[in-house]
């Protein structure tokens, strides 16, 4: 018996907003635990790249069973809008990041290792949170 | 200027979903709902794309519309231009 498996633009696009949001709030527990916890590692870094690693098979298999045309449909001039918007968010925390954390280094607030986990997951919470919350905030609820 | 389309009300007139507008014009339900709703302003591309499909020009979709204050501003330039012309 043939399965047929196919997948809405809609709901691949609903499945990239999970796996991307479910690795960014990884991203941010990570950073958030370095900085409560005043260690580099406040649960195994093998989590955060695993969620990444899941989230990146996961949503590739979905848009190959979903085909090319469904994928390009997801991957439209709104996704880039959102997507730059994303990015440019992404960019600006970093940014600021370094006077923050420079500031903090430079008292002994923070050790060197705690920061540089931190920043750099953070950054990376940043642009995905940011990404699903625009995606998201223009989706349609309901069919029209 | 603003710039108002009529996406909706012609989708709507033709009986066509969001999503088979959506799937027709190659992109994303949530991208004609962004454009309906004002949010986002397609490219040439897409609007000639949309045109096509609707069978309708990209001026009956999309519009500029002059706001009140735009429209005074010019009323004044052009008093201005009538004055600076009589001198």
């Amino acid at each position: 018996m043939e399965i047929m498996m196919t997948l809405s633009s809609d709901q691949l696009a609903r499945l990239r907003r999970l796996f991307l949001g479910l690795t960014g709030l990884t991203c941010l527990a990570f950073a958030l635990g370095a900085l409560t916890l005043g260690r580099p590692d406040p649960f195994s870094p093998l989590v955060p790249l695993g969620m990444g690693v899941i989230a990146a098979l996961a949503i590739g298999g979905a848009a190959f069973i979903a085909g090319d045309a469904v994928a390009s449909q997801t991957e439209d001039e709104g996704y880039d809008r959102d997507r730059s918007r994303a990015e440019r968010w992404g960019y600006w925390v970093a940014l600021l990041m370094y006077p923050i954390f420079g500031v903090a280094l430079s008292f002994d607030w923070i050790e060197f290792p705690v920061a540089f986990a931190a920043m750099g997951t953070l950054t990376g919470a940043t642009y995905l949170l940011v990404f699903v919350l625009l995606d998201a905030r223009g989706a349609p609820l309901a069919e029209e | 200027m603003t710039l108002v389309n009529h996406l909706s009300e012609l989708r709507r007139a033709r009986q066509m979903t969001q999503a088979q507008l959506a799937e027709a014009a190659g992109v994303s339900r949530k991208t004609i709902n962004t454009i309906e709703r004002r949010v986002f302003v397609p490219s040439t591309v897409l609007a000639l794309r949309l045109s096509n499909i609707l069978g309708v020009s990209v001026h009956e979709i999309f519009e500029l519309e002059e706001e009140e204050e735009d429209k005074e501003e010019d009323g004044d330039d052009r008093v201005h231009g009538t004055d600076a012309g009589a001198a």
